[in-house]
Formats: structure tokens, sequence, C-alpha cells
């Protein structure tokens, strides 16, 4: 399982911030390679996203389905790749904060399925982390930009990037970095 | 353009940096002249590292650790049936002559090594065939020993495993099912940043380039040679929106690729369109222009180095359309290819090269071609135990397969005459009931055995007949193109009358090649551009020698 935990603090307000993800449209434009997507219902979107490694680019269709939406702060969700091994779990968390700002969470895990996983599990957590790093920051631009003490610091945090990490094996630290720098 | 220009003054330009050039760079350096490397992109490599990195070379020294042979006779036997009479006699013997001491020379002199393989040449059954040892292959390569020059390095078209065509093949018997590699060895390669195929060839090759001090200019997209009278002295580039200009003294020497990229030069020379090149998409044909305009003769022009392919729409390779080399899903049980008649048209489990060429066969009372579009066919025992393009049995079924519960079904999805397809696959499956493909002799050949599925009851003969079934497009993909320029012996250019042009030589996929139609066996695009490139880079460099006597 690959994780990748983000955190942000936003400007705009908690309610602000739940009438944005509550468009699940809103989620997905937030996708870096992001070609379109479709609103089955409610619960179930279906992504299209050209995904970006180096010279190399594949497309890939998600299906998306919520599980539970808790407003005003968190909602449940789960993705399975249509054509692809994958599946994932992720929870958005949002909180009030200073200023009327919001800090926003997002734990997301990943798995590759099928038996190439482990391989392919290797070369995917670059590209899950530079997704998730890319994703938060567009995020964060889109609900006001980040709290000013969070920008003033840069983003993401070390902290972050040591999460990251620390959800590989120990033996598969190096490939992450060498991996980083061919998707780059 | 700015149109404003810079000189840089060498002894020998080397336009392109895939495996041929940088030989021909190392070779001319070491025997005393001053180099320079142009360099269209902003990697290092060309098609070569992106390739499976081979190399056919007749007698190499690496023949008895597959327990094989070899003898000048044979090869030359071997090289003269394939090539038909279209190629000089003198050309096949030079490469044959020289092949193995080019690799005994860079296994010497740089941080390139070689292993043996043991797959067979192409076309088995013909007078000097071998089973095996003519094509050797880069061995591992920790990409830490370029140091910075790492990002210099092509990337692989498409996400490929370190893990050698030998392993593939024979250790691990994984051609048809790749997770039988075993995971911990890939996930330790890549711990260690280990290369194989093209990039082993090439990384190493670059080291040595990079201890020589020869300097790469990348970017530099060479458009023109500068004459002096009829010999070529020099190229104009375009870098950074400026035009330079490279003095060659002696030589300048192309290595530029196919034009397989190039629509324009595709429709006028080759006889059916080969849509979904294999390679970087730069090989548009700069070499070959500039040859042309010089009035180089031209040979070979119809031929390419055919690999049908796989594509899976929407995916690209630096911006282009990226396709794979059908390898399991034509040579295996349980699948055929058919097309818009539903009916075979060739030994699937052939060389790829010989099955692209049943794609030029045209319609005979309508335009068009016979066996285009093409598709695999294919049922739910091989979906079950064998790869399917990028997709494992486990796996959700791609996109771009399509399934149907009857072959009717799936003939109509496709677009293929649905009775075509299912007398077809009626008469597929007595063949495999008896054992022989009375068609096309799929099987007849230890080539095709070879590539067949050796745990399976018959290598290469499996009935269709168990649903569903499936249908992927077949494309038609190249390696490259191999038809240029004629070079003579000393790899140098020659004009319609047979006379070298001072100053200029071809080596690579830039040239005619010296397998003309054929192709001998895996590696032998690299294995005779190499060679070339070995002899262009001495022949030029002692004519430096002579400059300076």
């Amino acid at each position: 399982m690959l994780n990748v935990k983000r955190e942000l603090t936003v400007q705009q307000s908690q309610s602000q911030v739940w009438d944005f993800v509550g468009d699940m449209g809103n989620w997905a434009r937030q996708m870096p390679g992001y070609v379109s997507h479709e609103v089955v219902d409610e619960n179930d979107s279906v992504w299209t996203v050209q995904f970006n490694m180096g010279p190399f680019t594949r497309p890939c269709i998600i299906d998306v389905h919520v599980l539970r939406w808790a407003e005003p702060s968190e909602i449940e969700f789960s993705i399975k790749g249509r054509h692809d091994p994958f599946q994932g779990h992720g929870v958005f968390n949002s909180e009030a904060a200073a200023d009327d700002g919001t800090h926003v969470k997002v734990d997301f895990g990943m798995e590759i399925t099928g038996s190439m996983a482990k391989v392919i599990s290797v070369m995917a957590a670059p590209v899950l982390t530079k997704l998730a790093d890319q994703m938060v920051v567009r995020m964060g631009q889109s609900l006001g930009g980040p709290a000013p003490a969070q920008a003033a610091s840069g983003e993401p945090s070390s902290k972050e990037a040591a999460t990251v990490a620390d959800a590989q094996p120990a033996g598969e630290r190096r490939p992450l970095s060498k991996l980083k720098k061919i998707f780059r | 353009m700015s149109g404003s220009s810079h000189d840089i003054e060498a002894d020998i330009v080397v336009v392109g940096t895939g495996a041929a050039g940088l030989t021909t760079a190392i070779l001319a350096h070491d025997n005393g002249a001053k180099v320079v490397l142009a360099e269209r992109t902003d990697k290092v490599g060309g098609t070569s590292a992106v390739s499976g990195g081979g190399l056919w070379v007749p007698l190499n020294s690496h023949l008895d650790e597959v327990g094989a042979s070899d003898s000048r006779d044979e090869a030359l036997a071997y090289c003269k049936a394939l090539t038909m009479g279209r190629v000089e006699d003198s050309l096949l013997e030079t490469f044959i002559d020289t092949a193995a001491g080019m690799v005994a020379y860079l296994e010497e002199h740089t941080p390139l090594k070689f292993g043996a393989t043991s797959a067979p040449d192409y076309q088995t059954e013909t007078v000097g065939a071998k089973l095996g040892g003519r094509t050797i292959e880069p061995v591992p390569f920790e990409l830490s020993e370029l140091g910075a020059s790492r990002e210099r390095l092509r990337s692989p078209s498409s996400l490929a495993f370190p893990v050698t065509l030998q392993e593939v093949y024979n250790e691990f018997q994984a051609f048809y099912q790749p997770w039988k590699i075993p995971s911990d060895l890939l996930v330790d390669r890549m711990s260690r940043d280990v290369v194989c195929l093209g990039q082993a060839l090439v990384a190493p090759l670059l080291k040595a380039v990079e201890e020589r001090g020869i300097p790469i200019l990348l970017n530099t997209r060479v458009r023109k040679l500068l004459r002096d009278g009829e010999r070529v002295v020099g190229v104009v580039a375009a870098r950074d929106g400026e035009l330079l200009n490279l003095s060659a003294k002696v030589a300048v020497v192309l290595a530029t690729g196919g034009f397989e990229w190039n629509e324009a030069l595709k429709s006028r020379f080759l006889p059916y369109p080969v849509t979904h090149p294999n390679s970087p998409p730069y090989g548009e044909g700069d070499g070959l222009l500039m040859a042309m305009e010089v009035g180089a003769d031209l040979a070979n022009m119809a031929e390419v180095w055919n690999y049908p392919s796989i594509a899976v729409p929407g995916e690209t390779y630096e911006g282009r359309p990226l396709s794979r080399g059908i390898k399991a899903e034509r040579s295996g049980p349980h699948v055929i290819w058919v097309n818009k008649r539903g009916q075979r048209f060739v030994n699937e489990a052939a060389n790829y090269n010989s099955i692209g060429k049943a794609f030029a066969s045209p319609e005979t009372s309508e335009p068009g071609y016979r066996n285009l579009p093409a598709w695999g066919v294919l049922d739910s025992q091989y979906r079950e135990k064998y790869v399917l393009g990028t997709s494992m049995p486990d796996d959700p079924l791609p996109a771009w397969v399509k399934r149907a519960d009857s072959l009717a079904e799936l003939a109509r999805l496709i677009d293929v005459d649905p009775q075509g397809l299912e007398e077809t696959v009626e008469r597929w499956n007595s063949f495999c009931t008896n054992g022989v493909d009375r068609d096309f002799g799929r099987g007849d050949s230890a080539f095709d055995r070879y590539q067949g599925d050796h745990q399976a009851p018959h290598v290469n003969l499996g009935a269709i007949e168990k649903a569903p079934f499936f249908a992927f497009p077949i494309v038609t993909g190249a390696l490259g193109t191999k038809g240029g320029p004629r070079t003579n012996d000393n790899a140098q250019v020659l004009n319609v009358r047979g006379e070298a042009i001072e100053g200029l030589y071809a080596v690579g996929n830039v040239a005619a090649s010296l397998s003309g139609p054929s192709y001998f066996g895996a590696g032998s695009t690299l294995g005779p551009g190499m060679t070339w490139g070995y002899i262009a880079g001495i022949h030029a460099a002692t004519r430096v020698q002579e400059r300076n006597w």
C-alpha cells in the first residue's frame, strides 16, 4: 500500500471549503493531468486523467465513489482504475482554523493489484507523491490560497515529504529517490 | 532563428548520439582525431537507448558462453542468402570480418561489456544459420557510474524493467509471463539504479565519450552540409535559436537515424503506411536529406525494420504516439492474426520484420492493402495465461481490447467478416488438433519454437475455442527505416557514380542497411550500425593523420 498524507491551511472558511469539495468535479479538476470527468450520481463520478511520467504519458480512467459525506468536515472515498490494476481509499478532513481559515487534511492510500504489483508499486510511488504534491498546491490555490503563515514557509512541508518516504519499505527508499528524478 | 553564427572546429563532426554515432566518436578519438558530437535533442542515445540493446555479431567472442560456434563461411552464406543479391558481397564480408573486432575493442577500451544470448538467428532453416550465440547484449549497468551525466541519458519509451533479454527468454522463461521475473531482482536493480537493454548499451558508451573529453552539443540540430567544391567540410546547425557552423577538417559522419517520423518521406518511399514507429520521434530524415542534397546515391529505400505493434490509445512518448512491438501476442498458442476478411495472412510466429512485409500486400481489385487493418484474435485460454500488451491476466481488461461471447459477435465489433473469421478459426483449430499449420507453417521453424510457450503442449499452436473471445488492433510499427545513402566498406557515402563523396560518412539507420530486405537476427540494426561506426571512426581518423604528416 502506498500512502500519502497532506495538510494545508487555506484562507477560505470551512463552509466555503465544504461547498467546494461538495462538487466532485472540483476535486477532479485539481488532479494533475485532468482531462475530463463525468458525474454519474451524487456519490459516483468517472475521471479521465493523463498521467505524465517524464517523457511518457498514459491515459487512465478512474471510478471515484464517495463512501460517506459528513458535512461540514469529512468525506471518505474510494477509487478504482477501470482498466488498470489499482485501487485506493482516502479521507478528506477539514476543521476551522484561525482568522476564519480552514485546516485541510487528506489521507490517501493506494494499492497496486495483480501479478506485477510489487514492481509497479515501486514505479508508482514517486508518481503518487508528485500527484499529491501538485494536487494539494492546486487545491490550496482554489480555496483562496494558503494561509499567510503557511505561504511564508512554502509547501509541501518537509514533514509531509517524510510521511511519504516512511510509507515505503526500507529497501525501497532508494528507488523512490531515483524514480523521482526520472519522473520529474 | 536570429541568423547569427558561431564556429566550432574539429577534425570530425559526428551527427547523432545513438550507439553508432557514439562508437564512431570513440574510435575517431582513439585514433587521434579531435571529435565533436552534435545531438538534435536534449538527450543522448537516440533509438539505441529505447531499443532492446542487442547486437547481431557473427564470430563474436561470447559464443562459447552459450555453447555456440560460428565460422566466417557460415556467416557469409547466411547473410548472402538473406539479402537475396541486393547487397554487395564486399559490404557483407567487411561486416563479418570487422564486427567481432568492434565488440572486442569496445569491451577492452570502454566500460561497455557484453554477455551472450541464446537467441537464434531469424531464419533458422537457411544455410549458415545458427540456433544461438550470434546475438550479444550489454550486461546490466549501474547509472551511478555516469554521475551527473545520468540526466543526459535518454529514457526508455515505456517503463522498461531492468532485466536482460537472456533472463527473459531463457533464465526465467518470462516471455509470456513477465511475473515470472523475480520481483526482488527487479526491485533490487531499481534500488541500485541498474539499467538493462538499450540504456545499458548507451550509458557505458556515453561514459567512454565523456572520459575522453569529447564534447557533446545537445539541442543542436544539423540541417545542412558545408562543402568546399565536392568535399564536405562541415555542417550548419541550429542551436538555441542561433546558427552554428561546425567545421570538420576531415569528415562529417551522419548518424542521425532513419526517416520513420517524416510523413512526406515515408509516403514517397515506403510500400505501405508505417503509422507507429517505435523509435523516439526525431527520426525525420535529417541525414538522408543532407546526403541527397550533396548527390548521394540511395539504396534500400522501400525497406523498414518492421515491427508490428500494439498502441495503447492516448499513450505518448515525447508527445507522439507510443507503440510497443508485439511479442507474446503472435507466437504462442490460442492467438491468430486476421485481416478484414477474417482470414489469417502470415505465420504470426515468424520474425517481426518478415511479418510486417505482409502489410504491403495490395488489394488487387480495389485501392488499399489486403491485410490492413489487422487484428489479433485470441480466446480466454490465452487471456488467462499470458500477457496481453501491458495487461496481465488478472488485470482489468484494457479498453483497447474488444471482448465478445462468440466469434461472430467479436467479428462485428471489429468490422471483420463474421463468416470468414468463423471459418478461419475452425480451420486453425483443426491445425492445432493435428499439430501442423498447413497454411503458413507456424511452428515449423526453430525460430518459431524458440519464441513459443515452452510450457504449452504445442509451443506455437493452440485452439481458439473457449469463450469469451478477444481482439486487439495491430498497428504498423517499425524500429526505423533502413534505406538511405549507399556506403562503401569504409562507411563513406557514395555518389551515383559509385565514388566516395570526400568527407562524408554514414552509419546506422541513416545509411542503406547492409541487411537489405532482411533481418539476420536480434540486433541486426545495432550490430552493423556500430560496426560501420567503428569503421568510419578509424577511417576518418586515418585521414587526419595523413593531413598532419
